[in-house]
Protein backbone atom coordinates (compact mmCIF):
# COMPACT_ATOMS: atom_id res chain seq x y z
CA UNK A 1 0.00 0.00 0.00
CA UNK A 2 1.78 3.54 -1.37
CA UNK A 3 1.18 7.03 0.12
CA UNK A 4 -0.85 8.29 -2.47
CA UNK A 5 -4.48 7.52 -1.83
CA UNK A 6 -6.16 6.43 -4.26
CA UNK A 7 -9.91 7.45 -5.30
CA UNK A 8 -12.59 5.56 -3.07
CA UNK A 9 -15.20 3.00 -4.36
CA UNK A 10 -18.27 3.22 -2.60
CA UNK A 11 -21.30 0.60 -3.59
CA UNK A 12 -25.13 1.24 -2.89
CA UNK A 13 -26.88 -1.90 -3.01
CA UNK A 14 -30.56 -3.28 -1.67
CA UNK A 15 -29.64 -5.58 0.60
CA UNK A 16 -26.20 -7.05 1.50
CA UNK A 17 -25.04 -7.80 -1.97
CA UNK A 18 -22.62 -4.75 -1.91
CA UNK A 19 -20.31 -6.44 0.38
CA UNK A 20 -20.81 -9.51 -1.50
CA UNK A 21 -19.11 -9.06 -4.44
CA UNK A 22 -16.75 -7.29 -2.88
CA UNK A 23 -15.64 -10.59 -1.44
CA UNK A 24 -16.57 -12.35 -4.59
CA UNK A 25 -14.43 -9.84 -6.55
CA UNK A 26 -11.48 -9.96 -4.60
CA UNK A 27 -11.32 -14.06 -5.25
CA UNK A 28 -10.08 -12.78 -8.82
CA UNK A 29 -8.36 -9.63 -7.86
CA UNK A 30 -6.77 -9.92 -4.80
CA UNK A 31 -7.42 -7.56 -1.57
CA UNK A 32 -9.37 -4.04 -2.74
CA UNK A 33 -8.21 -1.16 -0.50
CA UNK A 34 -10.65 2.17 0.03
CA UNK A 35 -13.76 -0.11 -1.10
CA UNK A 36 -17.21 0.79 1.13
CA UNK A 37 -20.81 -1.21 0.56
CA UNK A 38 -23.56 0.39 2.30
CA UNK A 39 -26.77 -2.03 2.53
CA UNK A 40 -29.88 -0.52 1.90
CA UNK A 41 -32.12 -2.46 4.28
CA UNK A 42 -35.93 -2.39 3.88
CA UNK A 43 -36.70 -0.86 7.34
CA UNK A 44 -33.76 1.86 7.05
CA UNK A 45 -34.83 5.34 6.44
CA UNK A 46 -33.19 7.24 3.84
CA UNK A 47 -31.68 9.70 6.27
CA UNK A 48 -29.55 7.35 8.12
CA UNK A 49 -28.66 5.59 5.06
CA UNK A 50 -27.02 8.93 3.29
CA UNK A 51 -25.53 10.62 6.66
CA UNK A 52 -23.69 7.32 6.96
CA UNK A 53 -22.22 7.50 3.03
CA UNK A 54 -21.81 11.10 3.89
CA UNK A 55 -19.29 10.26 6.32
CA UNK A 56 -16.67 8.40 4.38
CA UNK A 57 -17.44 11.18 1.39
CA UNK A 58 -16.28 14.01 4.10
CA UNK A 59 -12.39 12.21 3.98
CA UNK A 60 -12.30 11.15 0.63
CA UNK A 61 -14.54 12.80 -1.41
CA UNK A 62 -12.25 13.63 -4.43
CA UNK A 63 -12.68 11.63 -7.72
CA UNK A 64 -14.93 9.03 -5.17
CA UNK A 65 -17.10 6.61 -7.24
CA UNK A 66 -20.39 5.49 -6.42
CA UNK A 67 -21.33 2.16 -7.77
CA UNK A 68 -25.28 1.85 -7.49
CA UNK A 69 -27.62 -1.22 -7.98
CA UNK A 70 -30.69 -0.23 -9.96
CA UNK A 71 -31.08 3.00 -12.14
CA UNK A 72 -34.77 4.09 -10.70
CA UNK A 73 -34.09 3.47 -6.99
CA UNK A 74 -33.58 4.93 -3.88
CA UNK A 75 -29.74 3.67 -4.08
CA UNK A 76 -29.61 5.69 -7.27
CA UNK A 77 -31.72 8.73 -5.61
CA UNK A 78 -29.20 8.85 -2.76
CA UNK A 79 -25.98 8.95 -4.97
CA UNK A 80 -27.69 11.89 -6.87
CA UNK A 81 -28.76 13.81 -3.92
CA UNK A 82 -25.37 13.68 -2.24
CA UNK A 83 -23.80 15.21 -5.43
CA UNK A 84 -25.43 18.25 -4.86
CA UNK A 85 -22.58 18.31 -1.99
CA UNK A 86 -19.73 16.29 -3.27
CA UNK A 87 -17.74 16.25 -6.25
CA UNK A 88 -18.46 12.53 -7.08
CA UNK A 89 -18.85 10.26 -10.01
CA UNK A 90 -22.07 8.19 -10.03
CA UNK A 91 -23.03 5.26 -11.89
CA UNK A 92 -25.89 2.85 -11.95
CA UNK A 93 -25.45 -0.72 -12.91
CA UNK A 94 -23.24 -2.30 -10.59
CA UNK A 95 -21.53 -5.69 -11.85
CA UNK A 96 -18.41 -7.71 -11.03
CA UNK A 97 -16.91 -6.67 -14.52
CA UNK A 98 -17.38 -2.83 -14.11
CA UNK A 99 -16.14 -3.14 -10.42
CA UNK A 100 -12.72 -4.61 -11.68
CA UNK A 101 -12.29 -2.32 -14.35
CA UNK A 102 -12.95 0.07 -12.16
CA UNK A 103 -10.80 -0.76 -9.42
CA UNK A 104 -7.94 -1.21 -12.09
CA UNK A 105 -8.17 2.09 -13.17
CA UNK A 106 -8.50 4.25 -10.26
CA UNK A 107 -4.63 3.11 -9.93
CA UNK A 108 -3.15 4.54 -12.43
CA UNK A 109 -5.60 7.06 -14.48
CA UNK A 110 -3.70 10.44 -14.55
CA UNK A 111 -6.29 11.83 -17.02
CA UNK A 112 -10.14 13.02 -16.60
CA UNK A 113 -11.47 10.35 -13.97
CA UNK A 114 -14.92 10.88 -16.14
CA UNK A 115 -13.28 10.22 -19.35
CA UNK A 116 -12.05 6.80 -17.65
CA UNK A 117 -15.15 6.09 -16.70
CA UNK A 118 -17.32 6.48 -20.16
CA UNK A 119 -14.54 4.30 -21.46
CA UNK A 120 -14.98 1.56 -19.11
CA UNK A 121 -18.68 1.69 -19.14
CA UNK A 122 -18.91 1.49 -22.94
CA UNK A 123 -16.38 -1.08 -22.72
CA UNK A 124 -18.62 -2.86 -20.32
CA UNK A 125 -21.81 -2.94 -22.65
CA UNK A 126 -20.18 -5.92 -24.79
CA UNK A 127 -19.39 -8.25 -21.58
CA UNK A 128 -23.52 -8.26 -20.75
CA UNK A 129 -24.15 -10.22 -23.50
CA UNK A 130 -25.93 -13.43 -25.28
CA UNK A 131 -23.54 -16.49 -25.44
CA UNK A 132 -23.58 -19.08 -27.10
CA UNK A 133 -21.30 -22.12 -28.86
CA UNK A 134 -20.61 -22.29 -32.81
CA UNK B 1 -60.56 14.46 -13.75
CA UNK B 2 -57.98 12.19 -14.35
CA UNK B 3 -58.30 8.98 -13.29
CA UNK B 4 -56.73 8.25 -9.99
CA UNK B 5 -55.55 4.35 -10.07
CA UNK B 6 -54.21 4.91 -6.32
CA UNK B 7 -52.69 7.45 -3.63
CA UNK B 8 -49.56 5.74 -2.34
CA UNK B 9 -48.28 7.45 0.68
CA UNK B 10 -44.34 6.49 0.77
CA UNK B 11 -42.02 8.79 2.14
CA UNK B 12 -39.41 7.54 -0.87
CA UNK B 13 -42.19 8.59 -3.81
CA UNK B 14 -40.63 7.69 -6.67
CA UNK B 15 -38.47 4.73 -5.95
CA UNK B 16 -37.73 0.69 -7.66
CA UNK B 17 -41.17 -0.52 -6.56
CA UNK B 18 -42.73 2.00 -8.19
CA UNK B 19 -41.11 2.31 -11.24
CA UNK B 20 -40.61 -1.86 -11.72
CA UNK B 21 -43.94 -3.03 -10.37
CA UNK B 22 -46.81 -0.77 -9.80
CA UNK B 23 -46.72 1.72 -12.76
CA UNK B 24 -47.38 -1.63 -14.54
CA UNK B 25 -50.13 -3.07 -12.06
CA UNK B 26 -52.41 0.00 -12.76
CA UNK B 27 -51.17 0.35 -16.37
CA UNK B 28 -50.42 4.13 -15.37
CA UNK B 29 -49.08 7.03 -17.84
CA UNK B 30 -48.62 9.85 -15.24
CA UNK B 31 -47.17 10.18 -11.76
CA UNK B 32 -48.06 13.10 -10.18
CA UNK B 33 -46.37 14.12 -6.76
CA UNK B 34 -47.95 15.87 -3.73
CA UNK B 35 -45.30 17.44 -1.54
CA UNK B 36 -44.90 21.30 -1.28
CA UNK B 37 -40.79 20.93 -0.40
CA UNK B 38 -39.89 18.61 -3.75
CA UNK B 39 -42.16 21.28 -5.90
CA UNK B 40 -39.74 23.42 -4.75
CA UNK B 41 -36.64 21.84 -4.97
CA UNK B 42 -35.31 21.92 -8.71
CA UNK B 43 -32.67 19.45 -8.13
CA UNK B 44 -34.72 16.79 -6.34
CA UNK B 45 -37.41 17.27 -9.45
CA UNK B 46 -34.64 16.34 -11.91
CA UNK B 47 -33.20 13.81 -9.46
CA UNK B 48 -37.23 12.08 -9.44
CA UNK B 49 -37.59 12.52 -13.12
CA UNK B 50 -34.37 10.67 -13.87
CA UNK B 51 -35.55 7.46 -12.00
CA UNK B 52 -38.61 7.14 -14.66
CA UNK B 53 -38.89 5.88 -17.59
CA UNK B 54 -39.11 8.44 -20.50
CA UNK B 55 -42.51 7.21 -21.10
CA UNK B 56 -44.09 8.02 -18.27
CA UNK B 57 -45.39 11.61 -17.57
CA UNK B 58 -44.31 12.80 -14.21
CA UNK B 59 -45.60 16.42 -12.33
CA UNK B 60 -44.71 17.80 -9.20
CA UNK B 61 -47.08 20.46 -7.53
CA UNK B 62 -47.29 21.56 -3.91
CA UNK B 63 -50.61 20.59 -2.21
CA UNK B 64 -52.62 23.71 -3.36
CA UNK B 65 -51.87 23.47 -7.03
CA UNK B 66 -51.64 19.76 -7.56
CA UNK B 67 -55.49 19.27 -6.03
CA UNK B 68 -56.18 21.72 -8.68
CA UNK B 69 -54.41 20.37 -11.35
CA UNK B 70 -55.79 16.99 -10.41
CA UNK B 71 -59.75 18.27 -10.05
CA UNK B 72 -59.55 20.22 -12.99
CA UNK B 73 -57.40 18.10 -15.64
CA UNK B 74 -59.48 16.20 -18.23
CA UNK B 75 -57.03 14.08 -19.77
CA UNK B 76 -57.83 10.07 -20.08
CA UNK B 77 -54.41 9.38 -18.55
CA UNK B 78 -54.27 6.57 -15.59
CA UNK B 79 -52.34 8.44 -12.86
CA UNK B 80 -50.47 6.81 -9.55
CA UNK B 81 -50.56 9.97 -7.22
CA UNK B 82 -47.63 10.15 -4.95
CA UNK B 83 -47.57 11.54 -1.37
CA UNK B 84 -45.33 11.37 1.56
CA UNK B 85 -47.71 11.54 4.53
CA UNK B 86 -51.35 10.71 5.26
CA UNK B 87 -52.03 14.06 5.86
CA UNK B 88 -51.59 15.36 2.87
CA UNK B 89 -53.92 12.56 1.25
CA UNK B 90 -56.58 13.89 3.21
CA UNK B 91 -56.16 17.20 2.15
CA UNK B 92 -56.55 16.75 -1.41
CA UNK B 93 -59.83 14.69 -0.78
CA UNK B 94 -61.22 17.69 1.03
CA UNK B 95 -60.60 20.06 -1.49
CA UNK B 96 -62.35 17.99 -3.50
CA UNK B 97 -59.93 15.54 -5.26
CA UNK B 98 -61.85 11.84 -5.61
CA UNK B 99 -59.44 8.85 -3.78
CA UNK B 100 -60.44 5.62 -4.86
CA UNK B 101 -57.89 3.76 -2.91
CA UNK B 102 -55.03 4.14 -0.60
CA UNK B 103 -52.01 2.12 -0.73
CA UNK B 104 -49.59 2.82 2.17
CA UNK B 105 -46.09 1.43 1.18
CA UNK B 106 -43.63 3.02 3.96
CA UNK B 107 -44.55 5.60 6.98
CA UNK B 108 -41.28 6.62 9.02
CA UNK B 109 -40.86 6.30 12.41
CA UNK B 110 -40.67 9.12 14.70
CA UNK B 111 -41.35 10.64 18.19
CA UNK B 112 -44.61 9.21 19.05
CA UNK B 113 -45.31 6.94 16.66
CA UNK B 114 -45.95 3.51 16.99
CA UNK B 115 -45.94 1.03 14.60
CA UNK B 116 -48.97 -0.87 13.66
CA UNK B 117 -47.35 -3.01 10.94
CA UNK B 118 -43.85 -3.97 9.14
CA UNK B 119 -42.30 -0.16 8.15
CA UNK B 120 -45.66 1.68 9.11
CA UNK B 121 -45.25 3.93 11.94
CA UNK B 122 -48.43 6.03 12.78
CA UNK B 123 -49.37 9.48 15.09
CA UNK B 124 -52.15 9.58 16.72
CA UNK B 125 -53.42 12.45 13.84
CA UNK B 126 -52.64 9.63 11.38
CA UNK B 127 -54.96 7.59 13.34
CA UNK B 128 -57.62 10.49 13.29
CA UNK B 129 -56.98 10.49 9.15
CA UNK B 130 -57.47 6.91 9.16
CA UNK B 131 -60.75 7.19 10.85
CA UNK B 132 -61.84 9.78 8.57
CA UNK B 133 -61.10 8.03 5.78
CA UNK B 134 -62.90 5.12 7.16
CA UNK B 135 -65.94 6.93 7.92
CA UNK B 136 -65.82 8.22 3.89
CA UNK B 137 -65.77 4.56 2.92
CA UNK B 138 -62.17 4.89 0.78
CA UNK B 139 -60.30 1.44 1.04
CA UNK B 140 -56.99 2.12 2.88
CA UNK B 141 -54.16 -0.70 2.12
CA UNK B 142 -50.75 -1.78 3.33
CA UNK B 143 -49.05 -3.47 0.16
CA UNK B 144 -45.32 -2.95 -0.92
CA UNK B 145 -45.27 -4.29 -3.76
CA UNK B 146 -48.63 -6.15 -6.12
CA UNK B 147 -47.57 -9.51 -5.19
CA UNK B 148 -47.35 -9.24 -1.43
CA UNK B 149 -51.08 -9.67 0.40
CA UNK B 150 -52.69 -6.14 1.06
CA UNK B 151 -53.55 -5.66 4.91
CA UNK B 152 -56.49 -3.67 5.44
CA UNK B 153 -55.50 -1.18 7.27
CA UNK B 154 -59.16 -0.70 8.70
CA UNK B 155 -58.61 -3.99 10.32
CA UNK B 156 -55.42 -3.58 11.89
CA UNK B 157 -55.29 -2.55 15.99
CA UNK B 158 -53.93 0.56 16.87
Amino acid sequence: MGNVKIPCIILLTHGRWGDEIIKSTEMITGPMENIYAFSLSPEMDIKTYTDSIKEVLKHSEADAILITDLYCSTTTNVALSLSKDFDINIITGLNMYLLIQIDKMRRKYNLSMKDELKWIIEENRSKCDLLYLK
Amino acid sequence: MLNISMVRVDERLIHGQIVIKWIEEKNADRIVIIDDSTAADPIMEEILRMALPKDIILNIYGIKEGANFLKTNHLNDIVIVLVKKLWVAKKIYTEGVKINEINIGRIPSGVGKKMVYANVFVSDKDIDIINFFRTEKVPMAIQMVPDSTPTNVYELEF
